[in-house]
């Protein structure tokens, strides 16, 4: 044989080596694994066979997802191409990225209900509360997706969102929609005028994080949220009490607001806006010293799911809560999902299962839910209802020392009449919160005109 | 499914090889061949496959009687037929909700659109079957007295969905009879890799660079961020669909068949004429032999054959306007460059004539990528400064310097600069040792990125 043979049947057998081995781990892989904790999704598994699913083709794209969702050291594999990944630009003083993400209302994402049912890990299910809050979750993601679907069609613009990636932290860039902020204030209007001359309605529009963000250049990727919240007040009636939780945010820009891997705001950024709102109110201030102080460490938030690199991955959040002063039991009501009977369960204002959880943001009220009652032990005749993101999850427990109750309303998974909900309780503040971003997604303001 | 796939990878090539090879005879390996072949054709959209059966069946006939009426009137009358039968198909399936949209749209009815959507790989396999009939009608070919033969051949999973486009007197041969010697196997692996590295190393992670510039709202885009975006796009497309080939050429290798080159460096190229002699090199040359020659070529009506010719190439390529304006682009350049450029281009330094070709091929994916004219026309009033766009902005330095080495190693790759140092340095030993060792490395990162492509972080946060 010559030299030549020799050197392609080399060439041959490194290459069908790899392949078979490669193929072989793979076969040989087990594919138990439901759940991906780092990209907050159910991994795709394998299909049922049908006749009708083989004729559409479906069975074999969903062969391939499952296929490629159990490959062999999937995870580690992932990690490693991200690091080839950053091989193709120059290192730079500032790690820098722009990250194009496509939201829930667009495709990608259509089989959210069943991801869903896969997403309650098995050992969690022993605390019921955890699991409770998780049924309710996926009910909520139902409805996102109900809502967003609706929305996209009318207008798919606003879909796409934007990151930008600044060493350890991950900002959402807020892009001004003259359109949708007056339509956000117009709806707001509408409420208004459906509530009777007696109750107050404020409207609270957290900034988020980039509009402080301590370095002009990369600052002007996003429009100014100041400006913005101007606007979307002056479209106010005038019974419409706006809270000015920029000022009382800005004063303390430097401390530590928002995270840094995560779209919300920390505690303590929640708690300026708190003093913000009960100037408004005219609120005693409770000072955070009388809170009780603790903390769950290693947060890693929605955002690094997204994108992340090794400098984020090595300097993850503190979710620093505070314990309210007073006693407050929190009654959720949600949709069953087959049947949509309302039903409810005991969850809480600071609800400590998540601490271990990689979703520490639920420490807030446990998550996000269509309705829920806050009742305390306040003596006081004040009710207030919180018409709201998730933004108000961090915000809420800082209301309890003020309110005997507190209704807290997901427009977005609520499906009664919000106007009967505040008559028949005798509720007499209303209020919005929502972060800036909730102003662009038509969605939103949808589902409260659907409420009204 | 796609070679560029995990589950192609990993999956259904190395089951396929060994079938393949355990088959003791030529006979059972085409069969082998042709069950895997519409099995692939099948994992997408197995309705369609009915498509591509009816079409090989109707053809498969057509050419025999093409045949047996030979020197007939009736033979040329089943060439028609067939030719006919094919365009029609293409036409149901690939052109009908555009005719329908455009009739709609002039005479204000209301003709309903079609939902069947289009099967893959049709534009490819029909230009393969009307190059049989014709060939076998111009007795350039005998005709395949076999149907499952003559199935193989348009159903050969390795250019069944992304060409080269292969005529059936190229590989007639090798449908019968076909050695497979280690060397060229090993042949068909070394252009199997660099297919593999030309799309998922570089036109997948270019493609993602493109789309963040050219996917958003363009007004927005500063001016060298429109730039970026659209040489992102230019690599992309260029090493997606040139990878595709180089893949489909080292498959039929391995199995023993040999399709002609699709690419030829095609951005090195001076002139649009070059140009094309080095793009998608299967494509040009069906039209010349099986449209333009008939025509007339250069003798009879040579403006119109030309216009003819590009408007046809564009339309190939997709079903809308932007593309036949694409084409057409191309076939009024060309006739330009023929009346003036043909007679002084040997005196205009070579630099100029790299820059001019780029720059209209550059124009021309404009044209080819938005979809949407007047977004397309937009897009080039930024590139040229004629828009009150920005020149520069944060988002292009940030991508720029995130991409830039990059953006100069892929440049390169289009190059045929490192086969050049590769011939100079002969085809030593610790050369070919170095080949063995590159391949490893491009196919265990290649998966590794296609591992990484499965990433997908399930977003729920939006409100």
């Amino acid at each position: 044989m010559s030299n030549k043979d020799r050197l392609s049947l080399l060439n041959i057998i490194v290459f069908i080596s790899l392949i078979y081995i490669i193929a072989f781990l793979n076969i040989t892989t087990p594919k138990a694994k439901t759940v991906s904790e780092v990209e907050n999704r159910a991994l795709a598994q394998k299909p049922v066979f049908t006749m009708e699913k083989l004729l559409s083709g479906e069975y074999f794209r969903e062969y391939e997802d499952y296929f490629a969702d159990h490959f062999y050291d999937r995870e580690n594999l992932v990690q490693i191409s991200k690091s080839i990944t950053t091989l193709k630009g120059v290192k730079r003083e500032e790690e820098v990225f722009l990250v194009d993400f496509e939201g829930q209302n667009v495709g990608g994402n259509v089989n959210l209900e069943e991801n869903y049912n896969e997403v309650i890990p098995e050992d969690k299910a022993a605390d019921e509360e955890v699991a409770k809050a998780e049924i309710e979750e996926k009910d909520t993601i139902d409805n996102n997706q109900t809502t967003e679907n609706k929305t996209a069609d009318e207008d798919t613009g606003t879909t796409r969102g934007n990151l930008l990636i600044l060493n350890d932290t991950i900002m959402e860039i807020y892009k001004f929609n003259e359109d949708r902020a007056k339509n956000y204030a117009n709806v707001i209007n509408t409420v208004r005028d459906k509530l009777g001359e007696n109750v107050k309605v404020y409207s609270l529009l957290a900034p988020v994080q980039i509009e402080f963000l301590n370095n002009d250049k990369y600052k002007t990727l996003s429009d100014s949220q100041y400006d913005a919240i101007k606007y979307v007040n002056s479209n106010f009636a005038e019974n419409i009490i706006p809270v000015d939780a920029y000022s009382a945010i800005e004063k303390h820009k430097d401390e530590y607001l928002y995270f840094r891997t995560d779209h919300h705001w920390t505690a303590l950024g929640a708690y300026y806006a708190y003093t913000a709102f009960a100037k408004s109110a005219s609120l005693d201030v409770i000072p955070l010293d009388d809170y009780k102080k603790e903390e769950a460490a290693d947060f890693l938030g929605y955002l690094s799911a997204v994108y992340s690199t090794e400098t984020i991955n090595n300097n993850p959040d503190n979710v620093v809560y505070y314990i309210p002063p007073v006693e407050s039991n929190l009654q959720v009501f949600y949709y069953d999902n087959e049947t949509g009977e309302k039903k409810s369960y005991r969850g809480s204002v600071i609800n400590k299962a998540y601490t271990d959880t990689n979703r520490k943001y639920y420490i807030f009220l446990g998550g996000d839910f269509p309705l829920g009652i806050i009742k305390t032990n306040v003596n006081t005749d004040r009710k207030i209802m919180v018409i709201k993101d998730s933004y108000a999850n961090a915000f809420i427990p800082f209301l309890t020392p003020h309110y005997s109750e507190i209704y807290v309303v997901d427009p977005r998974h609520y499906r009664e009449n919000l106007i009967n909900l505040v008559n028949e309780n005798n509720i007499g503040e209303v209020m919005f919160l929502n972060y800036i971003l909730t102003t662009n997604f038509p969605g939103f303001i949808n589902s409260v005109l659907n409420l009204i | 499914m796609v070679f560029s796939s995990l589950v192609f990878l990993y999956l259904f090539f190395p089951i396929n090889l060994i079938f393949y090879f355990i088959s003791k005879n030529n006979t059972y390996r085409n069969i082998v061949l042709l069950c895997f072949s519409l099995f692939f054709y099948a994992w997408g959209e197995p309705f369609f496959i009915l498509a591509l059966l009816f079409s090989a069946i109707v053809n498969y006939s057509f050419a025999l009687l093409i045949d047996k009426y030979r020197g007939t009137f009736k033979s040329k009358l089943a060439l028609y037929a067939a030719v006919i039968f094919d365009l029609l198909m293409l036409g149901i399936f690939k052109y009908y909700n555009f005719f329908v949209s455009n009739i709609n749209f002039i005479f204000n009815t209301k003709i309903g659109l079609s939902s069947i959507g289009l099967p893959i790989g049709i534009s490819f396999y029909t230009f393969q079957i009307i190059s049989y009939v014709v060939d076998v009608y111009k007795e350039e070919v005998p005709a395949q007295k076999k149907f499952y033969k003559l199935l193989l051949y348009m159903s050969l999973y390795h250019q069944l969905i992304a060409g080269p486009i292969v005529r059936y007197s190229d590989i007639a041969n090798e449908i019968d009879n076909r050695q497979i010697t280690p060397e060229r196997f090993s042949y068909g692996i070394n252009r199997f890799i660099i297919g593999l590295m030309k799309k998922v190393i570089i036109a997948n992670t270019t493609g993602k660079v493109a789309s963040t510039f050219l996917d958003g709202n363009i007004n927005e885009l500063s001016v060298l961020g429109a730039w970026l975006g659209i040489m992102m796009y230019t690599i992309q497309i260029y090493f997606d669909f040139s990878g595709y080939s180089c893949m489909a050429i080292g498959l039929g290798r391995m199995f023993g068949f040999t399709y002609k080159e699709n690419f030829n460096y095609p951005y090195i190229a001076k002139t649009v004429q070059e140009f094309w002699r080095r793009w998608h090199i299967s494509l040009g040359s069906f039209f010349r032999d099986y449209v333009y020659i008939p025509l007339g070529g250069n003798r009879k009506n040579y403006v119109r054959n030309v216009m003819i010719v590009w408007m046809l190439t564009g339309f190939w390529h997709g079903a809308s306007w932007n593309f036949i304006i694409w084409g057409l682009y191309y076939g009024i350049l060309l006739l330009i460059e023929r009346k003036f450029l043909s007679k002084i281009v040997d005196k205009i330094p070579a630099i100029f004539l790299h820059i001019y070709l780029k720059l209209i091929v550059i124009i021309g994916w404009v044209f080819f990528y938005f979809v949407d004219i007047t977004k397309g026309i937009q897009f080039l009033k930024i590139l040229f400064g004629f828009s009150n766009n920005p020149l520069y902005d944060i988002k292009f330095e940030i991508e720029f310097f995130n991409n830039v080495i990059f953006l100069i190693v892929a440049a390169l790759l289009s190059t045929p600069i490192f086969k050049n140092i590769l011939k100079k340095l002969n085809d030593t030993i610790p050369l070919k040792m170095a080949k063995i060792v590159f391949n490893a490395v491009v196919l265990l990162s290649s998966t590794i990125l296609l591992v990484g492509q499965t990433y997908n972080p399930f977003l729920y946060f939006r409100f």
